[in-house]
């Protein structure tokens, strides 16, 4: 078992095959080998680690993606938004949430989670308009108006489908 | 208990990387949006080769090069390679290499991707030429050659051949021996190496298996294609053992045990001339009429009909003698790209059979295709045509040359070649443009004009009162012609590569013939004269 304490004080008690779904902690298991001590996280929360370790526990067994791996499904990866149903329903949460969980997963390097974040995030833009992706993000145009009548010029060609 | 201060997470408070990562999985459109929303998130897409490249690629509407063995370039090299490229052929901008003399006087000849192939009858072989870049930085073109040896036996009785530099196949179609109760052998070799392809899931295939009186049989009448897993043949009036003529289509899975194999026969009254595929999933065939979309999906061993588009009608007497399609690389078969469609006219007083080539987006037939069916329903044989008027006009450009000309209308993705003039002499290189995205950014005003113009609305073709209904006068293209001109009698063109079959006259000869009078013979060199635009 896995000591992990999160940044708000709280201590989860893990089984090692889950928690080395994050590559971060697997190497520093592998790095200072069998050990009581519990590790400090001190970037994630409480409730967010709990929702990591609740995907971890349902990917429990599924082969780790290994680096070269990636490197030859990186072009069918791209453009694709599927998500499996059951991460679509365990990533459907406010939008705080959503960005905690990515940044924890970039944080715990955890791919396949990171990835599911991102795909989220994605489907949350597409076929918005400039104006709805910044009111869905709380984002300032800060573009004058001589830039954006440029960018929009530059990007003419792609606007209808 | 102190208070923390909670400030949420916000979008652009995500390192750049994760920010790139979410952007990955946009689509060009969505990409585009994006890029308009603020200046990090622009930054963040401009400062990524790969989400410009793949910007690239859908404005430039490019069809990628087919994968060859060589040095494996990175994404910021090939984005520079498809910049330096497009700009190019845009400034009508090439290297031009030394020619290089064929030693065999082509015939018959085919090209695919910048080879050309045609047999040898003396020396009982199909030769390949490739004229290829010498090492280090020169000017100079080496040529590449190789063959395809045939024994002297089945030499005699090959009647067609096809080669596909991306599949690495030739196919060798001949007449099967007499007593056999089929009419053809079709043998799929390899191209590289000189025996079987090595993917093909049998050596040869029987075709036309025991349906015609062999001894009727006009083999120059074959029409082939070679796109992917599949091949086809379309023979044209083979005379069944009844008595009854018939055009057939049969094509093969030539990479399967499974033997698929499917063969579609036609009314000789429709008189069937030529086939294409456009997709794994479709083929293109066309009669003196209309055009027919065929789907090989639904029913995987026969051609299912889809939908029928009417070719523009003819005033009487004339009629189409010959139509032909540029083909679809397979290579490129997930890409929108233009077809060029030639149609020879003949009939009443024509000395010459004028040619007319219509430009069609293949993406635009196959939405026809719903289209169609929302009008009509499920096409059969009897269903009435998608009339010429209700699609033609506004899907199509179309072109007139006073005859055929193998120097016209070569075509890769959106950009087409031809050389304007008449044959026999030095002429430019028309460079057209049919990119959509270029003709909105020209009209735009972005970028510089250089010296290319813009060719919008109807134009008047001098033999368009041949026809009943308006020619197509849709798609916009920009045209670019260089100053340069070139004696040439056939061409082909690549990505980045305009390749013509360049002649020079060596010596005339007079030579009297029986009348008393005299004729001329020209005495030609061959060769390759390549235009690298890179």
């Amino acid at each position: 078992m896995v000591h992990l304490v999160t940044s708000d004080n709280v201590e989860f008690v893990v089984d090692k095959e889950v928690v080395e779904r994050s590559v971060l902690i697997k190497n520093m298991l592998e790095d200072v080998g069998e050990t009581d001590q519990s590790i400090p996280l001190a970037n994630v929360s409480s409730a967010v680690l709990r929702k990591v370790i609740e995907y971890c526990e349902h990917h429990r067994g599924e082969p780790l993606p290994s680096a070269d791996a990636d490197q030859n499904q990186d072009e069918t990866r791209k453009r694709t938004t599927d998500i499996s149903e059951w991460d679509q329903k365990f990533i459907t949460v406010d939008q705080e949430m959503l960005f905690e969980i990515i940044l924890a997963a970039n944080y715990l390097d955890i791919k396949s989670l990171l990835d599911v974040g991102c795909k989220t995030v994605a489907n949350m833009i597409k076929g918005k308009t400039p104006d709805e992706i910044r009111r869905l993000f709380n984002i300032v145009n800060d573009f004058t108006p001589e830039e954006e009548a440029q960018i929009k010029k530059e990007n003419e060609w792609a606007e209808d489908r | 208990m102190n208070q923390v201060h909670h400030i949420a997470t916000r979008l652009l408070d995500f390192p750049v990387e994760i920010i790139l990562d979410i952007l990955s999985h946009l689509d060009v459109h969505d990409l585009v949006r994006a890029r308009r929303v603020c200046n990090d998130i622009r930054q963040a897409i401009d400062s990524s080769s790969e989400l410009l490249y793949s910007m690239d690629l859908e404005y430039f509407n490019a069809i990628p090069v087919p994968s060859i063995p060589g040095p494996d370039y990175s994404i910021p090299t090939l984005r520079k390679s498809l910049l330096q490229s497009e700009s190019a052929w845009q400034k009508a901008e090439y290297s031009k290499r030394n020619p290089i003399a064929i030693p065999h006087p082509p015939s018959m000849h085919q090209w695919s991707c910048g080879v050309l192939g045609f047999p040898v009858e003396s020396l009982q072989q199909i030769m390949f030429f490739q004229p290829q870049l010498a090492d280090g930085h020169s000017n100079t073109i080496n040529l590449r050659q190789w063959s395809c040896q045939l024994d002297s036996a089945a030499a005699l009785r090959l009647v067609h051949y096809n080669f596909s530099v991306a599949e690495d196949l030739v196919t060798l179609v001949f007449r099967a021996p007499s007593g056999e109760s089929h009419a053809y052998d079709v043998i799929f070799r390899s191209l590289s190496e000189d025996k079987v392809h090595r993917g093909a899931a049998f050596p040869s295939v029987k075709a036309l298996d025991n349906e015609v009186d062999l001894e009727l049989l006009d083999p120059y009448t074959l029409r082939s294609s070679i796109f992917g897993d599949y091949y086809g043949v379309l023979f044209r009036n083979v005379n069944k053992a009844n008595g009854e003529v018939a055009d057939c289509l049969q094509i093969w899975n030539w990479k399967s045990k499974d033997t698929f194999q499917c063969l579609e026969v036609f009314d000789p009254a429709c008189k069937t001339m030529n086939f294409s595929f456009l997709t794994n999933e479709r083929i293109l065939v066309v009669n003196a009429r209309e055009l027919l979309l065929y789907s090989l999906v639904h029913a995987p061993n026969a051609l299912q009909l889809t939908a029928k588009f009417s070719l523009p009608a003819l005033h009487s007497p004339f009629e189409y003698a010959c139509i032909g399609f540029s083909p679809i690389p397979s290579h490129a078969c997930a890409h929108n790209q233009m077809i060029a469609l030639s149609m020879d006219i003949s009939g009443g007083s024509l000395t010459k059979n004028p040619c007319f080539t219509s430009y069609v987006e293949r993406n635009t037939l196959l939405k026809l295709e719903s289209t169609y069916v929302s009008c009509y329903g499920k096409a059969t044989e009897d269903s009435p045509d998608l009339p010429w008027s209700s699609w033609g006009p506004d899907h199509t450009r179309s072109f007139e040359e006073s005859s055929f000309d193998p120097c016209k209308h070569s075509v890769i993705g959106f950009r087409t070649a031809s050389l304007v003039g008449n044959q026999n002499s030095k002429r430019p290189l028309c460079i057209r443009d049919f990119n959509p995205h270029r003709v909105v950014d020209f009209k735009a005003g972005n970028g510089t004009k250089r010296n290319q113009r813009l060719v919008e609305g109807s134009e008047i073709l001098p033999n368009s009162s041949l026809f009943l209904e308006p020619l197509g006068s849709g798609l916009p293209y920009l045209e670019t012609i260089t100053e340069e001109k070139f004696l040439s009698t056939d061409m082909t063109m690549e990505v980045n590569r305009v390749t013509l079959l360049s002649f020079e006259v060596m010596n005339t000869i007079r030579m009297p013939n029986a009348g008393g009078q005299s004729f001329v013979e020209h005495e030609l060199l061959q060769g390759f004269e390549v235009l690298d635009f890179e």
